[in-house]
């Protein structure tokens, strides 16, 4: 074991009295609440300060992260978390706020968001965003909703969502969680969206289709134009999934090729952190026929005043209150930091990076499934390895023994042997040359001493865990 | 910003591409896809002086720090001890991504393990997930899990948060799930009323409800499981967690599966987000819950360490046919909350429970004493209580501004139910002081 378990350091007795002497007068709580509402005992862990200070620190030092060095998952955006979106997220006239506090009083953070909105509808070319889904996933949801109830309104049942093959898992998983049936349009051999099976796919039944863009081989869908008019020309709609934004902003916008929903990821795009999974924040931006039916509240302006505005054709909500405002802060400072401008350098060198890092590791011998150009990310496949009985996952693993975080694997499901790889704008050249040297020596590794490979990892603060064992025991808390 | 590259580098690595300039990597975008205009439509602000706008931009806001804030419904301003803030600032823990490699994330899969356990020894369940966005998804959840399983007649107690109510519609927006609201009596499930549907349903229905409910009444959690059980139906609670250290838990009341709003738990109220869902079961769901799951397991030199278990649930493996569509949670929360739990420990989250009751009850019974209230039911509460006003409520609240008092939420306004007209929510945590209720109640007696 690396660090014992809290319950570990519990004693009877030991006890952190933050709040002090109570000064009411006491009643006795059999007195207020009846005897069979009462809890009879109350077994819990007991304490001290400093033990929980140096037990949440030591867990603290076994975790890989963003600071310390690469984090190359693809399709998850690991870019730089500003300091400074932590210190002024942090300001007491942002987290003593209630949500139930009356207009008049919250006039900051209503002008907050309300530029916050601005800005994501400039980078995109909606007309409208909500800010109110709580994570990505959420977004999809949310933008299957509104779908859904736009359609429901017009009294057309249509119940059938296309999703190309390459898609992300959330993407059918909340068609699924809307009520809607999914149906798969496969890709063509340069790795888009194969358009004679969309074709053959599209019909009157179709709600939507929920698209990528660049799709998740970091490829941009050059026929985007021609899916939509398609998708149009049925009377159905066109989703997109904006987890791959950092590819073009300021470059292109989904709003003006005619996509008609989309969501955006604040903690991928717009550097909020991902805090070992979340909070993140899933906005989602319209055209105007959907931006009614859009979350409630709005965020509107009349002079120089901010109000919340419902509207009767809405879905309702999506989370309890306005969404994770907090991470807004974060994404708004990141935004006023930079502006479009900015952030066309930011895709610019995100795509710079990821083409510098694909070259170099083509030129040492890795490869492409899809030949075709990628943005800011690209899929490897490393099904050459398997005549050394080496997979994907043994050369992820390989690569955290040298302090680099291993690239998303087996995903997309239409890459065998997946390796999926985005640095991101904010990683130095210097440490993508570290990881393009240490790809090398796991190459060299492989042919030499595979074993060492298939190993992997050693040199971290636990080999590789028995997944299979934690899957038929479910010890999912202590006893 | 934050671009690590000298100018310099830029130009090596674009000749190493044999590329001109940085516009040529974006040839694959055909040109009428292009942004045309090269207008800057943000007002840029650099480190300097974009802490100075904001601050700014924060002071803009009233907050309940400044004012004497008796303010509930959901969002509750507990003390939050130092300690958290500086833990969970360590970027090893909010600069690392979902542990989807376990042998260098046992650091924030030791504390999700952790969360699972301490919540499942406060609720007294067999299970907990990781993490949900919120008190209101993770209840939307525990619906859908019980939806699945073919259960279509869901019951639910109208002393529901109208906050979750709106989010349940939602997420269930024409789906094959019927809800019938279960009225009230003196603003607690009135009883009879839900036995008589629960016969009615018998075998396929599950009721819904929250205790304390919205307007701080305890529901009376023994009647209901033995309706429920009775008729052969399911149970799902919402309940306040940190209630629960005085309070009966819902594994003692066979609860199927429990869920909260975890915000209580040391997070601060920040608008409303981020939370913390909080959700739980018996053991016999495991395999139907959504999202992460933390399980313990040993490496191959025996070593005890944790993963994620059960990901064929989950939608990265499972896509179409997965439990849930949830990916990113809120795991620095679910954090805080570790954090919280170990610090207050037994004795400090039962003085924590108490010390909102003993105060919750003198502040009502001060405010009882005042000609301008009266009582609306004789149900015991825990933080939190409903009661009604005399005088009209927008001319109360307006008042009780001016002096940097927010007095509690006017039900009627957030509800547009003509029967809490005049009705006030109050809530009094262990923070407000003798001397502010005090002055509370002294101001109200010299303006009405």
């Amino acid at each position: 074991m690396l660090e014992k378990l809290l319950k570990e350091y519990s004693k009877r007795g030991k006890f952190n009295d933050y709040l002090g002497e109570i000064d009411v007068e006491k009643k006795d709580i059999e007195k207020i609440i009846p005897q069979n509402l009462l809890r009879k005992d109350f077994e819990f862990i007991e304490v001290s300060e400093i033990e929980v200070i140096r037990h949440f620190i030591r867990l603290s030092n076994l975790n890989y992260h963003l600071d310390k060095g690469i984090y190359p998952l693809g399709s998850c955006t690991m870019k730089h978390n500003p300091k400074v979106n932590e210190e002024v997220s942090s300001y007491e006239g942002f987290i003593f706020l209630h949500p139930l506090q009356k207009e008049e009083d919250i006039q900051g953070a209503l002008k907050l968001m309300y530029e916050l909105i601005y800005f994501l509808k400039e980078i995109s070319g909606m007309d409208y965003v909500s800010l109110q889904p709580p994570a990505g996933a959420s977004g999809e949801l949310t933008s299957m909703l509104v779908i859904k109830k736009y359609f429901m309104d017009k009294k057309e049942d249509r119940k059938i969502v296309l999703i190309p093959d390459s898609a992300h898992g959330t993407n059918p998983a909340s068609v699924t969680m809307a009520g809607f049936i999914c149906q798969t349009i496969k890709s063509n051999s340069e790795g888009m969206v194969d358009l004679d099976d969309l074709k053959k796919n599209l019909s009157e039944q179709v709600a939507c289709l929920m698209i990528t863009n660049p799709n998740t081989l970091g490829i941009f869908e050059k026929n985007i134009k021609i899916i939509i008019e398609e998708l149009h020309r049925y009377g159905a709609l066109v989703y997109l999934d904006g987890a791959n934004l950092n590819a073009y902003c300021g470059i292109h916008r989904p709003g003006d090729v005619g996509v008609d929903i989309m969501h955006f990821n604040l903690h991928k795009t717009f550097s909020t952190p991902h805090g070992g999974g979340g909070p993140g924040a899933g906005p989602v931006g319209a055209k105007s026929f959907l931006v009614p039916y859009l979350p409630n509240p709005k965020i509107e302006k009349e002079g120089e005043r901010y109000y919340f505005k419902y509207d009767k054709e809405s879905i309702g909500k999506t989370a309890s209150f306005y969404g994770n405002f907090n991470v807004f802060i974060k994404a708004y400072t990141y935004l006023r930091m930079n502006g479009i401008k900015g952030l066309k350098k930011m895709s610019q060198i995100a795509v710079l990076n990821a083409n510098y890092l694909r070259k170099r590791l083509e030129e040492i011998g890795f490869s492409c499934e899809y030949k075709t150009s990628t943005l800011h990310e690209f899929v490897l496949t490393l099904k050459d390895f398997k005549r050394k009985d080496i997979r994907a996952l043994d050369i992820a693993k390989r690569l955290l023994d040298y302090d680099c975080h291993a690239p998303t694997i087996y995903f997309p499901l239409i890459v065998p042997e997946a390796f999926m790889i985005e640095p991101t704008e904010t990683e130095p050249k210097e440490e993508l040359d570290r990881f393009i040297s240490v790809m090398k020596k796991i190459k060299e590794e492989i042919e030499e001493n595979p074993n060492l490979v298939k190993e992997a990892p050693h040199n971290t603060p636990v080999k590789r865990l028995d997944e299979g064992k934690a899957g038929r025991e479910l010890v999912v808390k202590w006893d | 910003m934050f671009i690590p590259h000298s100018e310099e580098e830029i130009k090596e690595m674009l000749s190493y591409l044999g590329l001109k300039s940085l516009e040529d990597l974006f040839t694959v975008i055909p040109e009428e896809l292009k942004v045309k205009s090269d207008e800057e439509k943000i007002k840029v602000l650099k480190e300097l002086a974009i802490r100075e706008e904001l601050k700014k931009l924060s002071q803009e806001n009233k907050t309940i720090s400044s004012y004497i804030s008796f303010l509930g419904g959901g969002i509750y301003d507990h003390y939050i001890p130092s300690c958290i803030d500086q833990l969970v600032s360590r970027s090893e823990f909010y600069t690392a991504y979902t542990p989807y490699q376990p042998e260098v994330s046992q650091g924030t899969l030791q504390a999700m393990f952790e969360f699972q356990s301490l919540i499942g020894d406060l609720f007294k369940m067999d299970v907990s997930t990781a993490s949900h966005y919120d008190g209101a998804t993770a209840l939307a959840e525990a619906i859908y899990v019980l939806k699945k399983k073919g259960y279509k007649n869901c019951l639910i107690s109208s002393s529901l948060s109208p906050f979750y109510w709106e989010v349940i519609k939602t997420y269930f927006l024409g789906q094959d799930i019927n809800f019938l609201k279960i009225p009230l009596k003196e603003f607690i499930t009135d009883i009879f009323y839900l036995e008589k549907k629960a016969k009615e349903l018998e075998n396929n229905f599950f009721f819904v409800f929250q205790t304390p409910n919205f307007f701080g009444f305890l529901e009376e959690v023994d009647a209901i499981s033995e309706i429920v059980q009775r008729y052969k139906g399911k149970l799902v609670v919402s309940c306040d967690p940190i209630s629960l250290a005085i309070l009966k838990p819902p594994g003692e009341y066979g609860a199927d599966l429990a869920t909260a709003e975890g915000q209580s738990l040391g997070l601060y109220p920040s608008f409303g987000g981020p939370l913390l869902g909080i959700l739980t079961s018996k053991k016999e769901y495991i395999r139907d819950l959504p999202g992460r799951i933390c399980g313990k397991t040993v490496d191959k030199e025996g070593k005890v360490g944790y993963v994620t278990v059960l990901q064929t649930r989950e939608q990265h493996i499972r896509r179409e046919k997965a439990t849930s569509n949830i990916c990113t949670n809120q795991q620095l929360c679910a954090l805080r909350v570790t954090i919280y739990l170990s610090l207050m420990g037994r004795e400090g989250l039962k003085k924590v429970a108490n010390f909102c009751l003993q105060k919750s009850y003198y502040l009502y019974e001060n405010l009882l004493s005042l000609p301008i209230f009266e009582k609306v039911s004789n149900k015991p509460f825990f933080k939190e209580f409903t009661i009604k006003s005399k005088v009209p409520i927008k001319e109360l609240l307006n008042k009780c501004e001016k002096e940097k008092i927010y007095a509690g939420i006017d039900l009627y306004e957030i509800t547009r139910d003509e029967s809490l007209k005049d009705t006030l929510l109050i809530c009094v945590t262990e923070k407000r002081k003798k001397e502010e209720i005090d002055y509370f109640v002294k101001f109200l007696k010299r303006s009405f």
